[in-house]
């Protein structure tokens, strides 16, 4: 079995076998990522494809300053970024104040399957949806998501607040559905 | 450096995040096709620009080749063509000539003896060929000249008024022998006339700026003088830069140089055991220890004024790489202090005793010679060594001031040793490398860092402005000694080259 020091030392001579085993052992969960980032499943192949080609030619770079799944994983988040930014229009949605929270309380997500948490975010708006990604699933701040997408603190907040407004409505139907399904199986 | 957020979050995001943090999906297996592909493309790319460089770079070297190739062509042509179309027109002029003189000869001679005449020039003519060149173009023209004189003997053997008597024949086949010699070497000095003649109007009219050019005009000609245009001129010019550059480079590749140094030399002496004092108490029962310390008998030496000169041939090695190396003389003085001295009552001379010649006490002191406790006195210590440096240098510079940063290693053969006092009554003693007791090495290897601050004063001097430092590489004394010496020197100098064309 081969080893990371010695996958990357492959990379970095373009051995195509080693190139390939690499993009075997991440393919999948960064491909994951990307799905989240998008709305559709082609824009998820089109951004894996293109970050792991920059993966491939800047693995010479890699400094080991972090795991090699987290350079990646840096890597695609950033191409998904480049990719949607084109297409992306950022605006404050509403005062972060005047948003009306539901009680976090009633949100029960242990009965959502993956499948549909990620249909949930796919069909967030664009803006909203990587704010989201950003913010709750990565684990960034909003002033750091403002300096990566070169909008303002406050505007990050409000799209974030209306994803999660959007999604907790998601949960909440949903929930009510699969209530009503129980109740009619009974 | 991502921070997290995680002071702000909620359960809701933690939900959110642990969904998705095992998440994995299945690409399809046609995303690594086309990543396959655009690494392919890419590296083909790559290999594309490696082979365009690779074409790119052989065909300049044809064109080069074959540039080079038609100019030697061109040279070479046009040298034999000059000298070709020289040697017909020296050989046409001369067999003119001599047809002239025959001519007229011919005349004088009278028809009747034509015939005999024009044998016997063709016979001497004959005999001349083996060491004469041109006697091949008289020897062509002179078989034209038989066949026409043939016939017109021919013709007039056929007229009866025409006698031929042995005898007189006999006479004029004699003198017609000798007027024929007189013609061929007139012949030979009229075409060595006309060819140090053709030389002269010959001459190349050649530009200066060209050398490379062969712009050739022969002024006795009539062929058009050749025309060139403005970028013909530009290109052999830009040429002839090209060479002038390169000679100029390959005639800057030697030089030599001559320095001189002033240095600050200090032995560095180390006494591994110090036993001599105990051997001079033992022996010298009016002496007390301390008496005789250490730093009587010279060990602290200071630096004194110290200097070497010597020459050096350098050469400029590829890029700004030089070396050199050369011979030089060294002379190393240091002040110490003494209280001892020796004397020799065989000979009456008394020598000042320091730590380098104490075994003089030890040897000499049984001999009923004197050992003599003084005031204490100044003791100079001067060695001497011929130095053979070799060294490597890298220059830094733009034009006229250069840089060179220098190290390489000294190969210094000890001279000797002269350890003296300003005491007039005290001699000086010297310590040779044949002396059997001497105790410092005749070959010693020291390490060389310099940099030096270059000047060119023109094309062929430069001056340079010199600071090195100088350390042993092993001990100046011998293995064994009780006294070890790792000395280092200062110096500043000063170099003074210059540049072989």
């Amino acid at each position: 079995m081969i080893n990371e020091k010695e996958l990357i030392k492959g990379c970095s001579k373009h051995n195509r076998k080693a190139q390939q085993l690499l993009y075997d052992t991440y393919c999948k969960k960064m491909f994951a990522v990307c799905i989240r980032y998008c709305r559709k499943a082609e824009d998820a192949e089109d951004i894996l494809q293109e970050a792991f080609v920059k993966v491939f030619n800047n693995i010479s770079s890699f400094r080991k300053e972090s795991s090699l799944y987290f350079w990646i994983k840096k890597i695609v988040i950033n191409t998904a970024l480049n990719y949607q930014r084109s297409k992306l229009y950022l605006y404050p949605m509403v005062d972060v104040n005047e948003l009306h929270y539901l009680a976090e309380k009633d949100m029960i997500m242990t009965n959502i399957q993956h499948k549909d948490l990620i249909k949930m975010l796919q069909n967030l708006p664009d803006g909203c949806r990587i704010i989201f990604n950003l913010y709750a699933i990565e684990g960034f701040q909003h002033k750091e998501i403002a300096e990566m997408l070169e909008i303002s603190i406050g505007t990050s907040k409000s799209q974030y607040s209306r994803a999660k407004f959007l999604l907790k409505e998601k949960i909440i139907s949903s929930e009510k559905m699969l209530y009503e399904k129980f109740q009619q199986k009974l | 450096m991502k921070s997290s957020n995680k002071n702000f979050r909620t359960d809701f995001e933690n939900a959110w995040s642990k969904a998705f943090e095992n998440a994995e999906s299945a690409p399809p297996d046609s995303v690594w096709g086309k990543i396959d592909g655009e690494l392919s493309k890419a590296e083909s790319a790559k290999y594309k620009g490696y082979y365009l460089a690779y074409r790119g770079i052989t065909a300049a070297s044809v064109a080069l080749l074959l540039m080079l190739s038609g100019i030697f062509t061109y040279n070479y042509f046009n040298t034999t063509k000059e000298n070709t179309s020289q040697n017909l027109t020296l050989e046409n002029e001369g067999a003119s000539i001599t047809n002239n003189q025959l001519q007229s000869n011919t005349d004088k001679a009278g028809l009747g003896t034509q015939s005999n005449n024009i044998t016997n020039t063709l016979e001497i003519a004959e005999t001349k060929k083996a060491d004469n060149k041109e006697s091949q173009s008289i020897e062509k023209s002179l078989e034209a000249d038989k066949k026409e004189l043939i016939t017109r003997e021919q013709i007039k053997s056929t007229q009866p008024q025409v006698q031929v008597i042995s005898e007189n024949t006999i006479q004029e086949e004699k003198s017609a022998a000798i007027i024929s010699e007189s013609i061929v070497k007139e012949t030979s000095a009229t075409q060595s006339l006309i060819a140090s003649s053709k030389q002269k109007i010959n001459k190349k009219i050649t530009f200066d700026i060209l050398p490379r050019l062969p712009l050739v005009v022969e002024s006795n000609t009539s062929k058009p003088i050749p025309t060139f245009s403005k970028e013909d001129i530009e290109s052999y010019a830009a040429h002839a830069m090209v060479i002038k550059k390169t000679a100029k480079d390959r005639s800057k590749k030697f030089y030599a140089n001559v320095n001189v140094v002033t240095d600050f030399f200090n032995p560095n002496f180390q006494i591994a055991e110090p036993t001599v004092n105990t051997v001079v108490i033992d022996q010298i029962n009016t002496m007390t220890e301390s008496n005789v310390s250490q730093t009587l008998l010279g060990q602290q030496n200071s630096p004194s004024t110290s200097f070497s000169y010597g020459i050096n041939m350098g050469v400029k090695l590829s890029g700004k790489w030089i070396l050199e190396g050369g011979v030089s003389y060294a002379n190393y003085n240091t002040q110490s202090q003494s209280n001892f001295t020796l004397a020799d009552l065989n000979n009456g001379t008394t020598v000042p005793v320091t730590l380098l010649n104490r075994t003089l006490i030890t040897s000499n002191a049984l001999d009923a010679n004197l050992i003599g406790l003084n005031d204490i006195y100044a003791v100079n210590n001067s060695f001497e060594f011929a130095s053979i440096p070799v060294r490597a240098g890298y220059v830094i510079g733009i034009k006229k001031i250069n840089l060179i940063l220098k190290a390489g290693v000294n190969t210094d053969l000890f001279i000797r040793n002269e350890i003296s006092s300003k005491d007039e009554a005290i001699d000086a003693y010297v310590n040779r490398p044949s002396d059997g007791e001497s105790p410092f090495r005749k070959v010693h290897l020291n390490g060389l860092v310099a940099n030096e601050v270059n000047y060119a004063l023109n094309q062929n001097y430069s001056f340079s402005v010199e600071a090195n430092y100088r350390f042993a590489l092993n001990s100046l004394t011998r293995p064994g000694e009780e006294i070890s010496s790792m000395p280092d020197a200062y110096g500043i100098g000063m170099v003074f080259r210059y540049h072989f064309n």
